[in-house]
């Protein structure tokens, strides 16, 4: 263009293309050496960051570039984080230049806003002049994966006696020195603990004497999580699965921690079970199986019952087994299975899941709803969860779990 | 790993103009280049400069922001012409439209880099103020050779024809070439 203004000046007499020798000039000025270098970047990427995180925690991320090549004397550079995560602090691009053998780092802070394994994968490169004449575009690999874990959101639940929310059972427990009524005094054996010596009964006979108490009895308990698509409500990136599996995770936290029976039935896109089992390895085990579960119609309430039979056999019904659902809002399905189990003498326990509030940030976030649209909605959904309350406590135990405030009971059929 | 303390929010990027007020001055010298031509022409060639401009800047595409320079560059050198005659108008406006709209580019480019986060940590900060330097050195020293080319082809225009001008300006070209070349 500039070449064709300085030949219509000259063909024409005239000054107006004079300006052609200048833009010459600059792209020569930019074009000469840069474009060499830029074709021959040879830059090495890696990411660095914790493998294992808590969910809504902020992790620090960093991407080292490396430039083995010639100078770039102008480069962009664009992290791309996975979705559903959220950049606090820092930012994921950077603008600079690299001399040869140079180094440079993108920092920035994100949380991850559900449970699950994150995958980072490329960053996006554009190599330029230093006028940005010429450019250069590809992506650089470097694969991270991160495992993120549910959070405990409420204040944990004391570890004894064995029995939480209210409700005992009859397998003992396996929290030592666990105890519930006093039985009687009788002469001490060796490898009776210290504590239990009752001195002043030991005083009086001569001889030393031991109390005797009755073990404590936890719960034998399956936490079956309901993640069925009908049951999860989501509104575009939100979903109330992080709810979910957080409340879940406080629920076996709290019942493993205070030395019952655990084990845990994920419904939903991947089937996920745990056999029943104590202690802290246990909880890992489940929660493992919460990070990796999907929402999903493959497995939905309707085949709770049949997978309860297959996994744990009927013991649970002749050994006093109790079940606890947890879910944001029952399903016609999960509410049948909930009366089915029920009349076949198992304890039932609902834990819903109170994510309207989230649920209304959402829609008023992503702009569907208007805020005063989003308070009338709000009037209907809570009728239909207190609807819902209705006939959950008809069948069993409700509970009402929302973040950072925990379990509530709400109803119950006095049947524990 | 380094702890969270070295990303920093609010640590500001390169320091200098931004693309706002290189933008500012640019549309201020064509509204002052219209008022001076008074032509419905050149308005309607500035209108669509700055249409292109800040369509350029919304977009971030520096091509455009160079082309909305290009689109007012005659506008400009007539109305650098009603006060100085010749050859020097239409050079002084090529190297300003070329100067202002690489300016504008590269400062919202920079700024585009750290406008949407929530704070850029002191590192990045400290680079892009580093690349903005070399930028400004880069854009200096073309300014300087264009200025001596302007010196030198007006010097020449006095001693010779039009058209030797063009081999006076093409020579000094083909040397700032091979001078930059061979750096």
């Amino acid at each position: 263009m500039a070449l064709s203004g300085l030949w219509l000046s000259v063909i024409a007499g005239s000054a107006i293309g004079l300006a052609g020798v200048l833009a010459i000039l600059f792209i020569a000025f930019d074009l000469i050496a840069p474009v060499r270098e830029a074709r021959n970047a040879n830059l090495a990427i890696e990411r660095t960051c914790y493998e294992r995180v808590l969910m809504r925690e902020p992790v620090l991320v960093e991407v080292n570039v490396e430039n083995h090549g010639p100078r770039i004397d102008r480069i962009l550079l664009r992290d791309l984080p996975p979705p559903k995560t959220e950049v606090v602090k820092g930012s994921t691009s950077l603008f600079c230049g690299i001399p040869r053998n140079g180094e440079v780092v993108i920092r920035y802070e994100l949380i991850f806003n559900e449970p699950g394994d994150y995958h980072f994968d490329s960053t996006a490169v554009r190599t330029q002049s230093m006028f940005g004449l010429s450019e250069r575009s590809f992506s650089l690999r470097s694969q991270t994966a991160v495992r993120v874990y549910p959070k405990h959101l409420t204040k944990r639940v004391t570890a004894r006696p064995a029995k939480v929310l209210g409700w005992s059972g009859i397998t003992p427990s396996r929290f030592k020195g666990g105890r519930l009524d006093f039985v009687d005094i009788r002469e001490y054996r060796a490898g009776d603990p210290l504590k239990d010596v009752n001195w002043k009964a030991s005083g009086r006979a001569g001889r030393t004497l031991v109390n005797e108490w009755n073990v404590e009895r936890g719960l034998d308990s399956i936490v079956v999580v309901d993640l069925s698509s009908e049951s999860v409500p989501s509104v575009r990136d939100w979903s109330g699965r992080t709810d979910i599996i957080t409340a879940a995770y406080e629920l076996v936290s709290s019942l493993t921690g205070s030395g019952n029976r655990v084990g845990m039935l994920i419904m939903g896109n991947i089937l996920k079970r745990t056999k029943p089992g104590f202690g802290t390895k246990q909880l890992s085990q489940i929660v493992e199986g919460l990070v990796d579960s999907e929402v999903g119609m493959i497995w939905s309430a309707e085949h709770i019952e049949s997978f309860l039979e297959m996994f744990f056999r009927k013991q649970y019904r002749t050994r006093g087994g109790t079940l606890f659902f947890v879910f944001a809002q029952p399903s016609t399905r999960l509410l049948s299975t909930l009366k089915s189990l029920s009349e076949k003498g198992f304890v039932c326990n609902s834990i819903m899941v109170d994510v309207l509030p989230e649920e209304e940030n959402a829609l008023v976030r992503y702009g569907i709803l208007k805020s005063d649209d989003a308070m009338f909605g709000m009037r209907y959904a809570r009728a239909e969860a207190e609807y819902s309350v209705r006939i959950l406590s008809q069948t069993c135990n409700t509970f009402l779990w929302r973040p950072a405030k925990g379990f509530r009971p709400v109803s119950g059929v006095q049947r524990a | 790993m380094a702890t969270s303390e070295r990303v920093q929010a609010g640590v500001g990027g390169a320091k200098g103009l931004n693309y706002k007020e290189f933008s500012a001055i640019f549309l201020v010298s064509e509204i002052i280049a219209g008022l001076v031509l008074r032509s419905p022409g050149a308005s309607f060639v500035m209108g669509l400069s700055v249409v292109v401009l800040l369509y350029g800047l919304y977009r971030v595409r520096p091509v455009l922001v160079q082309l909305s320079g290009w689109i007012s560059y005659l506008p400009l050198a007539f109305a650098a012409g009603e006060f100085v005659h010749g050859i020097i108008p239409f050079m002084i406006a090529g190297l300003y439209v070329i100067t202002i709209s690489e300016m504008i580019a590269f400062s919202r480019q920079a700024a585009f880099m750290t406008e949407s986060v929530v704070g850029v940590d002191a590192q990045t900060g400290s680079l892009l103020s580093q690349l903005s330097r070399v930028h400004t050195a880069r854009i200096a020293y073309f300014l300087a050779i264009g200025l001596a080319l302007i010196v030198v082809s007006y010097l020449a225009s006095s001693l010779t024809t039009y058209a030797s001008e063009l081999v006076v300006a093409a020579i000094l070209l083909l040397l700032a070439m091979v001078h930059f070349a061979s750096k």
